[in-house]
């Protein structure tokens, strides 16, 4: 074997600058500087280190519950139910404690046939209905990818999003609404015709808590240019976005979406399991808009009746109207804890599943 | 597990640390390899196997092939070493590939085939780890190189995690040898190390993901079409957005490596600045490149075997490039795009070589931008997700389409034109040299304000753990 010519050439030593320990201090001491200021920039304009800002992982390790136990209640939907449904009061009036899996304006019928299809899931499943969303095609929304990532979920994203957790817990500025690019768009500059600008896209409007407990930020709750964004942001994107919707749900799309619904629903009953809907509210812009397009007794009622699932509809009750929707949309915290305890009790009231297996159920 | 995560920082700060523990070096060989492992099994454990099985291969064939005399039984050996790696690839990346246009074919002789379904999950950088080893029993018969010492040796060759995944895909006799003997970082490895990944980390979270990405995706997602602006803008966003994805890779990747002691070699040259296409391929995707010019172009015969058969070999070596970068036939397009660059470059050199306009400055520079311009056209076929798409965007960038819709608003043009302004302003100026001279000459000071702006702006961004692009192949 005296003719292997081992390549020496390809061998080689990389070269190396002569940068000094001075230069990697003094650039760790700059960061730190740097980053300590933008944390107190960013505490200042109201973050806090509490806040777990949701995101898919946020997502998983709640479906993964599911997959680990018991649960008694799981709630699937858009924005309305997560941010409307308090956890802790629902706890106290149910005896249960749901499992949060509601997707901001993402369409929950992925969702329920997934659940449908788990036989891990024999309990009751509450599903927000906002119309706009849950008529549209499923494959569309802003997380419907969550589902993929929960059967895809790598171990290294797994314990990521363990040590994401526990330094958010201490770090404030670490947000998704607030990262360089973002607050980059937030820049008015002059308009371009026929484009969506990011300026319009939505801001921060909730914090996220463990349990993916969704509340409302409190700068939303109070007068000011952020909740004059909020406004500008939900109509901004119904112009963009209004030639899916003008004219409502297609007949033959409500139908289809109808059946689904009710094999779904039947899926898990078969199990033991139920199915109920729940109407959050909304107003003036919105409720304008849903009324035109979505009327309830074409959309809501007939989803109710052709699926034979109660359904509880915030128009209904005395307890449930009336309550605080800074933007039009999703209800204050405090507004949150009221609704959630009046659909609590009525449904603890109404839903047969959830008189036979509450704790504090009626004796 | 990804670079830009959490978990790779606690990884990697268990692995230096080991690393620099005062353990026998066989020790911390053995950790390396089990870190790698574990690197490797955070996407999806089972995947190890292939690993195991492609090293087992390799070692085993690479010491026949050493130990045997007959050139029969050398090829013989070879071919089980590309038959394994090659299969490993064609399963799992090409299969459904093959099996939708064996479907395509089928159908256009009257035959109705339906396939079965295709759910194989693609290995990550099986592409990358496949051809490396595929260099080693190249390289043992090629008698370039002897084969490993040490099953450990090579075992860590195969699976050295900083170039794992994507790269840059290193010969054996670029790192065999210094696993032989003991090494650990200095204190100038560690410091030029940690100012590498620094970079790659700020090219890939902030400029790839965070800046660029958006104005790429928004073209490139548009269900209608385009006005030029927008076209040209997306392209050249993607144009950013893969360079500074996969040189963020390789830069990271290098930097890794250093902090350990090990020497990687450069995967990017700053690419945007080739004056043609040669020079392109000298300065993109270096490792890649010269792989498949040692080990397809020049065994097919190189430019030894007459004008006819160079071109035929320019082309032929392109467009299996392309495939290599995925099961797709659009990709296969933008090799042999790449291919014809290079033939008619190579033509053109031949009629006009030493013409004296050639070597002027500013003939230089624009020849640059020509062949940045003619590169923006490969990437359309890139990025594109079919045919269709990729000849509406060619269309709509020379203003071929009726009633096109803008998508960009003007943060975004603003964003694309500032940045694709500065990265080619940059390549260009950093053409003839190298990071290392840069940062040699550069003040303490301004080196650490640079320093400093890239670490705040990566930890501000906060990168949501995006894949790297190039992972996918």
């Amino acid at each position: 074997m005296s003719d292997v010519r081992v390549d020496e050439a390809d061998y080689y030593e990389r070269p190396l600058p002569s940068v000094g320990n001075g230069a990697l201090v003094a650039a760790l001491l700059l960061t730190l500087i740097a980053v300590g200021g933008w944390e107190h920039a960013m505490r200042g304009k109201g973050l806090v280190p509490w806040d777990l800002a949701d995101g898919p992982d946020h997502w998983v390790a709640e479906r993964r519950k599911i997959d680990d136990g018991d649960v008694e209640v799981a709630i699937i939907g858009a924005s309305r139910i997560l941010f409307d449904t308090d956890l802790d009061v629902f706890e106290d009036v149910t005896g249960l404690r749901p499992v949060q899996l509601a997707l901001a304006g993402t369409n929950a019928r992925p969702f329920l046939t997934d659940l449908a299809a788990d036989d891990d899931f024999k309990g009751l499943l509450i599903v927000g209905v906002t119309e706009i969303v849950y008529f549209m095609p499923p494959e569309l929304g802003l997380f419907v990818a969550a589902l993929e990532h929960y059967r895809q979920q790598t171990p290294a994203e797994r314990f990521g999003h363990a040590l994401y957790v526990r330094l958010q817990q201490l770090l404030a500025f670490i947000d998704p609404d607030y990262t360089l690019p973002r607050l980059l768009y937030r820049l008015q500059l002059p308009r371009r015709a026929g484009t969506f600008d990011p300026y319009d896209e939505v801001w921060k409007i909730a914090t996220s808590e463990p349990d993916r407990q969704t509340r409302m930020w409190y700068r939303i709750e109070s007068p000011g240019y952020l909740v004059d964004h909020a406004k500008h942001a939900w109509v901004a994107d119904w112009e963009a976005f209004k030639s899916d919707y003008l004219g409502g749900v297609a007949p033959d799309r409500l139908a289809q979406t109808i059946a689904e619904t009710r094999r779904d629903v039947e899926k898990i009953r078969a199990r033991g399991g139920d199915v109920v809907f729940v109407r959050c509210p909304s107003s003036d812009f919105y409720r304008q808009v849903e009324r035109e397009f979505y009327p309830r007794s074409k959309v809501f009622d007939r989803l109710v009746a052709e699926t034979g699932v109660l359904g509880l509809h915030f128009e209904d009750y005395e307890t449930m109207r009336g309550l605080t929707l800074p933007e039009w949309s999703h209800l204050s915290a405090d507004a949150a804890r009221t609704f959630t305890r009046a659909y609590a009790e009525e449904l603890l009231h109404q839903s047969q599943w959830l008189r036979a297996h509450s704790p504090k159920r009626e004796r | 597990m990804l670079f830009n995560s959490l978990t790779f920082i606690l990884f990697f700060a268990v692995v230096l640390a080991l690393h620099n523990l005062p353990l026998p070096w066989r020790v911390k060989k053995v950790n390396l390899l089990l870190a790698s492992y574990v690197f490797y099994a955070a996407w999806n454990p089972p995947f190890v196997l292939i690993l195991w099985l492609s090293t087992a291969v390799d070692w085993i064939v690479a010491r026949r092939i050493y130990a045997a005399e007959q050139l029969g039984r050398r090829r013989a050996w070879l071919v089980v070493s590309v038959s394994v790696n090659l299969g490993l690839l064609g399963y799992f990346k090409y299969g459904e590939f093959l099996l939708h246009n064996w479907q395509a074919l089928m159908a256009s002789v009257g035959v109705d085939y339906v396939p079965p379904e295709w759910s194989i999950v693609l290995p990550v950088g099986i592409s990358f780890y496949t051809f490396q080893t595929m260099a080693y029993s190249l390289d043992v018969y090629l008698r370039r190189a002897a084969p490993a010492k040490s099953l450990l040796d090579f075992s860590l060759f195969v699976t050295f995690f900083p170039q794992l995944v994507a790269g840059p895909i290193v010969r054996p006799t670029q790192l065999v040898p210094q696993f032989a003997a003991p090494r650990r970082a200095t204190a100038a490895q560690l410091r030029w190390g940690f100012a590498l990944m620094t970079i790659g980390l700020f090219n890939k979270i902030v400029i790839a993901d965070g800046f660029l990405a958006p104005a790429a995706d928004a073209v490139f997602g548009a269900k209608d079409a385009l006005p030029a602006l927008d076209a040209w803008l997306g392209t050249l966003a993607f144009s950013g957005q893969i360079f500074c994805d996969f040189a963020g890779y390789s830069t990271i990747a290098i930097g890794v490596a250093l902090c350990l002691g090990f020497s990687l070699p450069n995967n990017f040259q700053f690419p945007y600045a080739a004056v043609g296409f040669s020079d392109f391929w000298r300065r993109w995707h270096i490792s890649l490149s010269s792989w498949l010019r040692d080990y397809l172009y020049i065994p097919l015969g190189g430019n030894r075997k007459g004008r006819g058969r160079t071109y035929a070999n320019l082309m032929t070596t392109m467009l299996l490039g392309g495939l290599w970068h995925g099961a797709s036939w659009t990709f296969v397009v933008w090799g042999g795009l790449h291919g014809l660059y290079l033939a008619i470059e190579r033509w053109l050199q031949e009629r006009f070589a030493g013409a004296r306009i050639a070597r002027g400055t500013a003939f230089q520079f624009a020849l640059a931008l020509l062949t940045y311009f003619a590169v923006n056209i490969t990437w359309v076929f890139f990025r594109a997700e079919d045919f269709p798409q990729a000849f509406g965007m060619i269309k709509s960038m020379f203003g071929l389409q009726a009633a096109a819709l803008p998508v960009l608003p003007t943060v975004r043009i603003v964003e694309v034109v500032v940045l694709i302004g500065a990265l080619v302003g940059i390549h260009w100026l950093m053409r003839n040299r190298t990071l290392e001279q840069v940062a040699e000459r550069m003040p303490a000071a301004l080196l650490a304000g640079i320093w400093a702006t890239m670490l705040f702006a990566i930890i501000t961004t906060q990168g949501a753990g995006d894949a790297f692009i190039y992972f996918q192949f």
